[in-house]
């Protein structure tokens, strides 16, 4: 039964975290194209093993269970917002351990997180 | 956020003026305090993070950076605990031993500093991962082979000094190590082997040197800080065959371990092979809900309905052959016909393998050397994703191992986990690995699986099983299990301890071993 609630509870939560870092984050600014490059670059290296497409990849499949298939793969997700993942990457999630600023900069962690959220919708003109 | 704690006796202006100190040495960006700890927690602690805080991280890019941070240190008394790439994890990721201990991460130091091709070796500083070193390897079309563990995020140096495994005929990674350069409690930097020689070329040839073999004293320890380290890679074989026997029955166990032996010791089976009970090879592709969501133990039904879907036995064995095919045609003839005298034994390439995610098709690589996290998968097997390694060792006995099989398995089941191991074949031994995967977000489990882990501590030492590598909470119960003679071994290692290090400023508790300044405490 304590394995049921749990499982319930994943599924109800939006995403993987502090669900008011959505709801208060503001959509992502346009990106240089070579910023998007390094961000790349820097997912190939330290996030791309668990977080490719594909099977084999432990992150992938782990958020098939908890998120569905559309929201499976990091790369093509249009929701993520910097401070997501910079919470993610530095707090870890459930098997996922955390990622220290000796390995990640804080500077490489924004390249990241721009390559990552490039697939947010733009911002909409505020109304007069 | 955990408060923070300092160093044990130091005032806060003594700390800060050794954060100061440190950054003047490293440079602001790479001392670490605050909210940028967050990710020097272990992510998998069964105990409450405050006992295992740090206050500070400094990340050192040079052996010279090393050095000063270390006579600082010393002239602070300011405790470092050293980590690599820092993904210990199962055994404490990269937090300290110690609450209060600044952790002194060697990450920036990941220079690759030599590969030579003919003498097949690598000089590596202690930042360098699995996967650095495999993907320079393949940048320059080396014909060399790595040995990983798995999965193979962590750093070459750091697994060689836990005296981690691997799955290549190199697996047993500390007998692959030659040579290292250590910075001392001192700050002094020190090289070992050929590498106390001004002019020798053979520092990463030749392990030994000349006098008292010191390289084993600075694995799983605290008396020196690893700079650098030779490790030697393997000449990419001509030709290679992995394959995977699986056997239905939970009592095949012991005939496999038996007929694995004189394999084993004649070297007929070549590689650091390994023995996957059901529920860890599953863990690649399902979870246990799949199957089972009530309480206790997986029952026989739904563990063979596991065995169907998965194609997979109650123990599954993943070898290699490695060398010409003439070669690799008689030893595969002799461990076919040995294994095959079990009843129920299936024989598998890769090829043969029905899921696209499998693990013999996993293990195809791991066994080449080809770092991966594929595997990792099975510490999401209950959700949550927490899990810590139990890892006694014994003879390669067929007796021996079920009853360390039985032992475990009765004991998990009955606080409510399920068995999951590898038996890692060793060159006379087993290592018989215990994944304890339990939910980290659920205190209650997280409380369970400490007490039935020091329980198995207990009970496999009356039995004579001793950890081999253990997680920060048990350093100190595995080290008083090694007691013979009124614990002889762990007063020597005090006295190496006190006499290298007498202010205890290195790496305080690791595996046991507490400097006098904090014994009494420990």
């Amino acid at each position: 039964m304590r394995r049921t609630i749990h499982a319930l509870a994943l599924v109800l939560a939006a995403a993987w975290m502090p669900t008011t870092l959505q709801a208060a984050a503001p959509p992502a600014p346009p990106v240089a194209a070579a910023d998007i490059a390094a961000g790349k670059s820097l997912f190939d290296r330290w996030c791309a093993e668990c977080h490719a497409p594909g099977h084999g990849h432990p992150g992938t499949q782990q958020l098939e269970r908890l998120r569905g298939a559309k929201l499976a793969e990091l790369e093509s997700r249009p929701d993520l917002t910097a401070a997501l993942i910079r919470y993610v990457v530095r707090n870890g999630q459930n098997a996922m351990p955390a990622y220290r600023p000796s390995e990640i900069s804080d500077a490489g962690l924004e390249q990241i997180s721009r390559y990552l959220g490039r697939n947010q919708p733009p911002a909409k003109p505020r109304r007069r | 956020m955990t408060p923070l704690t300092l160093p044990p006796g130091l005032t806060e202006k003594d700390f800060n003026d050794a954060l100061a100190e440190f950054r003047r040495i490293v440079g602001d960006q790479y001392v670490f305090t605050g909210d940028a700890l967050s990710a020097y927690r272990d992510p998998y602690s069964i105990e409450d993070d405050s006992k295992f805080s740090t206050p500070a991280a400094v990340a050192p890019d040079t052996a010279e950076q090393v050095q000063a941070v270390v006579k600082v240190a010393n002239q602070y008394g300011v405790p470092l605990w050293t980590i690599s790439a820092g993904k210990n994890h199962g055994y404490g990721g990269a937090a300290p031993r110690m609450a209060g201990t600044v952790v002194l991460d060697l990450a920036r130091m990941n220079r690759i500093l030599e590969i030579n091709v003919d003498s097949g070796y690598a000089l590596l500083e202690p930042g360098v991962t699995y996967f650095d070193l495999y993907r320079y390897i393949q940048e320059k079309g080396l014909k060399l082979w790595l040995d990983v563990p798995d999965p193979g995020w962590g750093s070459v140096v750091g697994n060689a000094l836990e005296r981690g495994i691997g799955y290549t005929p190199y697996g047993d990674h500390f007998m692959m190590q030659c040579g290292m350069e250590v910075v001392l409690a001192n700050g002094e930097v020190m090289r070992t082997g050929m590498g106390a020689m001004p002019k020798s070329n053979a520092w990463q040839l030749f392990k030994y040197g000349y006098g008292p073999y010191a390289d084993g004293i600075f694995t799983q320890s605290n008396y020196g800080i690893v700079t650098k380290m030779g490790i030697w890679l393997m000449p990419e074989p001509p030709r290679y065959r992995p394959y995977m026997i699986s056997f239905q029955r939970e009592e095949d166990l012991e005939q496999v371990i038996d007929v694995l032996r004189p394999l084993k010791v004649n070297n007929i089976i070549q590689n650091a092979a390994t023995l996957r009970s059901l529920l860890l090879v599953a863990g690649i592709n399902a979870t246990r809900s799949q199957y089972h969501s009530g309480p206790g133990p997986i029952p026989d039904s739904a563990a063979k309905k596991i065995m169907a879907d998965q194609d997979i036995g109650m123990w599954n064995f993943y070898g290699a052959l490695y060398g010409p095919p003439p070669l690799m045609d008689v030893l595969w003839g002799i461990t076919r016909d040995a294994f095959a005298s079990i009843p129920g034994a299936r024989f598998f390439t890769p090829e043969e393998r029905r899921h696209d995610n499998d693990v013999l098709k996993h293990r195809a690589l791991t066994m080449r050397g080809v770092p991966r996290l594929t595997e990792y998968s099975f510490v999401n097997w209950v959700g949550g994703g927490g899990h810590i390694g139990f890892s006694p060792v014994s003879p390669i006995n067929g007796k021996e191992a079920m009853q360390q099989y039985i032992m475990v398995r009765d004991r998990l089941a009955q606080y409510g986990f399920d068995y999951l191991s590898v038996f890692a074949i060793g060159w006379r031994e087993l290592h018989h690995v215990i994944e304890l995967i339990f939910d980290r977000r659920d205190p209650e489990e997280k409380r369970k699986a400490y007490e039935v882990f020091g329980i198995m501590v207990r009970e496999a030492a009356e039995a004579g099983y001793g950890e081999y590598r253990t997680h920060i909470s048990f350093m100190d119960q595995v080290a008083k299990t090694y007691s013979w003679n009124d614990h002889a071994q762990l007063k020597f290692q005090q006295t190496l301890k006190d006499a290298l290090d007498p202010k205890g400023i290195l790496s305080p508790g690791k595996q046991g071993i507490w400097p006098a300044r904090y014994r009494q405490g420990g």
